[in-house]
């Protein structure tokens, strides 16, 4: 892709930012470079024209990030590390979890659960993590089908101590 | 929508590197076998389904309240 196509698409995304979701818990990302984008090829299911999207961290909350769609201003979703300090599955281990994933996903990426938050609790989708390779900025959504992952499974803290630092 | 008739051991071909196998008929069940390059994705409709629907749920609107909920 030339430089100029580059610098018109980022012009559009910076407008789409402009409107982004991710404002409600991230800082605003001023300039977008093309290094940014994290590219989805085949988009991610229920959203699979979506192709180009950024990740931010969350203010004070760093491993949780906004992945947020740079072409609806309106996608964007919570995402976490597999590994982190502070939440995994209520109903196995994370190293039961990362065995099941390791059959399916390169080690080269990393790997995210989408968190889905109500008032009281957070779930997390284990069946369909995120993965995304920060070396060739490209990401996919796997489902791997296996008994034991669910799309909306219960997870515990890790740390109750933890100030969320 | 495309309707074929298979029997058990026929196959059916899509493109040009898809191929699908009927190996068994029981009842209700089919049992089928799918060759198909590594990229592509085949899965069970109703788990793709269910993946959608948790995307679209998993869309924020409103600020979590983070702080409360990782006490």
């Amino acid at each position: 892709m030339n430089d100029t196509i580059i610098d018109d698409k980022i012009k559009i995304y910076q407008d789409v930012l402009d409107e982004g979701h991710y404002k409600l818990l991230t800082n605003n990302i001023d300039t977008i470079h093309s290094e940014d984008i994290i590219f989805f090829s085949d988009g991610i299911p229920g959203f699979e024209d979506l192709t180009d999207f950024i990740v931010c961290p969350i203010i004070d909350y760093k491993p949780f990030q906004v992945f947020q769609s740079l072409q609806s201003p309106e996608i964007g979703m919570i995402i976490l590390p597999i590994i982190n300090k502070f939440l995994s599955p209520a109903n196995m281990t994370t190293d039961l979890l990362i065995s099941i994933y390791q059959k399916e996903i390169s080690p080269d990426n990393d790997i995210y659960f989408i968190c889905r938050f109500s008032d009281k609790h957070i779930t997390i989708n284990t069946k369909a993590p995120l993965v995304i390779n920060l070396n060739t900025k490209s990401g996919f959504q796997p489902i791997i089908d296996h008994d034991d992952l669910n799309t909306n499974d219960n997870a515990q803290l890790i740390n109750k101590e933890s100030d969320g630092k | 929508m495309l309707v074929l008739s298979r029997k058990k051991g026929e196959k059916i071909i899509i493109g040009k590197d898809i191929e699908i196998c009927v190996l068994d008929v029981d009842k209700n069940l089919l049992k089928i076998g799918i060759n198909a390059p590594k990229s592509t994705k085949i899965y069970r409709s109703e788990l793709y389904d269910a993946v959608q629907k948790s995307n679209a749920s998993s869309i924020f609107t409103n600020k979590p309240d983070l702080p409360s909920l990782l006490k």
